[in-house]
């Protein structure tokens, strides 16, 4: 689904991702960990298409087709969701109505009918049931308010009502408690499927208790530096980056 | 610049109008006597920096008639909307009747002439008394005045509904309203002013001087939509007794000139202000808010608050000042205007500012002039919303905010549709939201 061939990507002309290959295939969970700084939220942003990252060298293809050349809201349509690390807040932006717009212009690029006012509240309510969303952050403007575990929640809220086939989560663990992680994490397992690939960038092993991926690759200085199923997870959890990152 | 005002000046007779009591003959005198010595102000003037009134002051007017189509025209255009409606046609208030409990609105000719004493303390009294203020003093003729008693609560909106109805030929007018507000009083008070087609030029020549009682709230909501030919030249002055409350919630919609001088004092303590105000502009417009706060007395609060939308060739002017005098300890003082440029070739001019002699207080003010938030832009892009409507969105969102702060549903869904019917794809925005 997902193919990505010697990556280079730099960020006002300094180099941040310097050759990554990474291939995800529909149905897997892959997990990127990495320190800070080893270019987790760049492979995320260049991936969704945000302004001023640069492509170097390297392509990437999403079920054939090159990601690269597309604007953010055409890779939206085509399937592909970020979950952001920091929600952007949209105060007068009501929540249910941006996603109406979001949905209705994803339905709409993929040629199908846009569901009306009545469909889109039942439609809505139902995701946000699934996600554990309180039905009253429907109403508010968008993340603007929430507290850190709302605007997560929200994400996957998103998410769930948009029906991506690659799912990105960039660390939407971060600051969580207990309790909120398991909620997001649920809504996130909620929505496995074997149609569906997800990409879930962390900073702490702890998510993958929850959220058990198929396949590990650490991320150090732009670089995949080491893959390997969940137990590398494990093993990162007790011996750090340090040795990885003499390796690389 | 006084050599050059001999269009406008020539409404102002030589010999004040006579009839009235002493006091109002008085501040007819004065005011006339001051325009004839000062004249209209120029660039020199800082708060007419930006705004030119040559055009306005060159024009030779004919005094605008009552419109007899005026009450079908507002029934038309604003519909069923919830509030206790009066129109004033050309500055002229019909019969009242069918007032809500609490409230009376009265012709001001009619006071003048019954019951002067209850406006004597306040007409001439809060305005300025120079310049486009002093020219309603000494020509206005009717307007409205409204009362909210003492401990009334007012559920149902008072909405004074201006209508200027341009002729063949430059006509001009000059409402004049007094607002009081009394002791523990609580009301919601609209003003909309409404151009209807016309040739000529049409000058709206208007003066609401307020009084919030010690512990009343009043929010009043003022809706000007222009039109090329309309120029709005209008002053509100607020005064605020003790522990009252006072909500400006200006929506100014385009015109060929529109300009608001709101003056909001302070005189007794435990007092808050919120002062809202949106605008647009697009094609050639020109948008002029002058904001003015002054805290007399200590314990009080004010914010301001206004965005703009600024498109076209259009023209916005903000400047707000805030003065907190030496006693006003414990004031909060706050200003802030944002705005969104739409356009490489609109123009905004602000300049929110603060005087304070005081040394125990908080305040701010700042200013900020960009463009649509670009990691909204991308975070609603990358939810499959196309640029051009993620766009949209964010630039109505942008005013919005401060609309929702109009007391009255129907007022808010018709200042956010008007601000929709001048957007570029209004339409699919409002779709969306309903």
């Amino acid at each position: 689904m997902l193919k990505i061939e010697n990556l280079h990507v730099s960020v006002d002309g300094k180099a941040i991702l310097k050759g990554i290959d990474l291939e995800i295939a529909p149905g897997e969970v892959h997990a990127i960990m990495g320190p800070n700084g080893s270019g987790k939220s760049t492979l995320s942003y260049v991936l969704a298409g945000r302004e001023g990252y640069e492509v170097t060298k390297g392509r990437v293809l999403f079920e054939g087709e090159d990601l690269m050349e597309m604007d953010p809201e055409a890779r939206a349509a085509k399937g592909v969701f970020l979950a952001f690390q920091y929600p952007v807040e949209i105060p007068g932006v009501n929540n249910v109505y941006f996603l109406k717009a979001a949905v209705n212009a994803i339905r709409r690029a993929r040629g199908e009918a846009e569901l009306d006012a009545i469909q889109f509240m039942k439609y809505a309510r139902e995701k946000a049931k699934t996600v554990q969303l309180p039905q009253e952050l429907l109403k508010r403007a968008v993340n603007s308010g929430f507290s850190g575990g709302e605007k997560k929640r929200n994400e996957i809220f998103q998410m769930a009502a948009l029906e991506p086939k690659l799912a990105i989560l960039d660390e939407t663990d971060s600051g969580l408690d207990i309790d909120a992680l398991r909620i997001v994490s649920d809504g996130v397992n909620a929505l496995r499927s074997e149609e569906r690939a997800m990409l879930v960038i962390t900073h702490y092993q702890r998510l993958l208790d929850y959220i058990v991926p198929d396949k590990v690759h650490v991320l150090v200085g732009g670089k995949i530096a080491k893959s390997g199923d969940k137990e590398l997870a494990k093993e990162l959890e007790s011996t750090g980056y340090a040795e990885i990152q003499a390796q690389a | 610049m006084t050599d050059r005002v001999e269009g406008l000046m020539a409404a102002v007779p030589a010999e004040p109008r006579g009839e009235g009591p002493e006091w109002l003959q008085g501040l007819r005198r004065e005011a006339t006597a001051t325009l004839r010595s000062t004249g209209f102000p120029g660039k020199k003037h800082e708060a007419w920096r930006f705004t030119s009134v040559r055009d306005v002051v060159g024009t030779t007017y004919e005094t605008a008639e009552a419109d007899d189509g005026a009450q079908a025209f507002v029934d038309e255009a604003l519909g069923d909307d919830g509030t206790f409606r009066l129109v004033l046609a050309e500055g002229r208030l019909a019969a009242v009747s069918g007032a809500p409990a609490g409230v009376s609105v009265r012709s001001l000719a009619e006071v003048l002439e019954n019951e002067p004493s209850l406006v004597e303390p306040v007409l001439g009294k809060l305005a300025p008394a120079e310049h486009f203020a002093a020219l309603s003093s000494a020509l206005f003729e009717d307007g409205a005045v409204v009362v909210f008693e003492k401990n009334a609560v007012v559920e149902t909106p008072v909405h004074l509904v201006h209508v200027a109805s341009p002729g063949a030929a430059p006509k001009a007018s000059y409402p004049r309203v007094v607002v009081l507000a009394r002791e523990g009083s609580q009301a919601t008070l609209v003003e909309s002013f409404l151009t209807r087609d016309g040739e000529a030029k049409h000058l709206t020549n208007t003066v609401c001087e307020v009084q919030v009682g010690a512990n009343a709230r009043l929010d009043h909501a003022r809706i000007t939509d222009g039109t090329p030919r309309a120029l709005q030249l209008a002053y509100l002055s607020v005064a605020l007794d003790r522990d009252a409350f006072y909500g400006s919630r200006v929506v100014s919609l385009g015109g060929g000139l529109t300009r608001l001088e709101l003056t909001t004092r302070f005189i007794g303590p435990g007092s808050e202000a919120h002062l809202d105000g949106v605008y647009h502009v697009d094609g050639s417009e020109h948008v002029d808010h002058q904001v003015r706060v002054e805290h007399a007395a200590g314990h009080c609060t004010s914010h301001v608050r206004y965005r703009g939308l600024l498109d076209g060739r259009g023209h916005a002017v903000f400047n707000a000042m805030g003065i907190v005098q030496r006693d006003a300890q414990q004031s909060a003082a706050h200003q802030e205007n944002r705005n969104l440029l739409l356009s490489d070739d609109a123009t905004i001019d602000t300049k929110p500012h603060l005087e304070i002699d005081a040394d125990d207080i908080s305040a701010s003010h700042g200013a900020t002039i960009g463009t649509v938030d670009e990691s909204s832009l991308f975070y609603m892009r990358s939810r499959g919303v196309p640029e051009s409507q993620a766009r949209d969105i964010l630039t109505f969102a942008f005013v919005r905010e401060l609309i929702d702060r109009i007391a009255h549903a129907p007022l808010v869904k018709r200042a956010s549709d008007r601000v929709l019917d001048r957007l570029p794809h209004g339409d699919a925005i409002r779709e969306l939201t309903e």
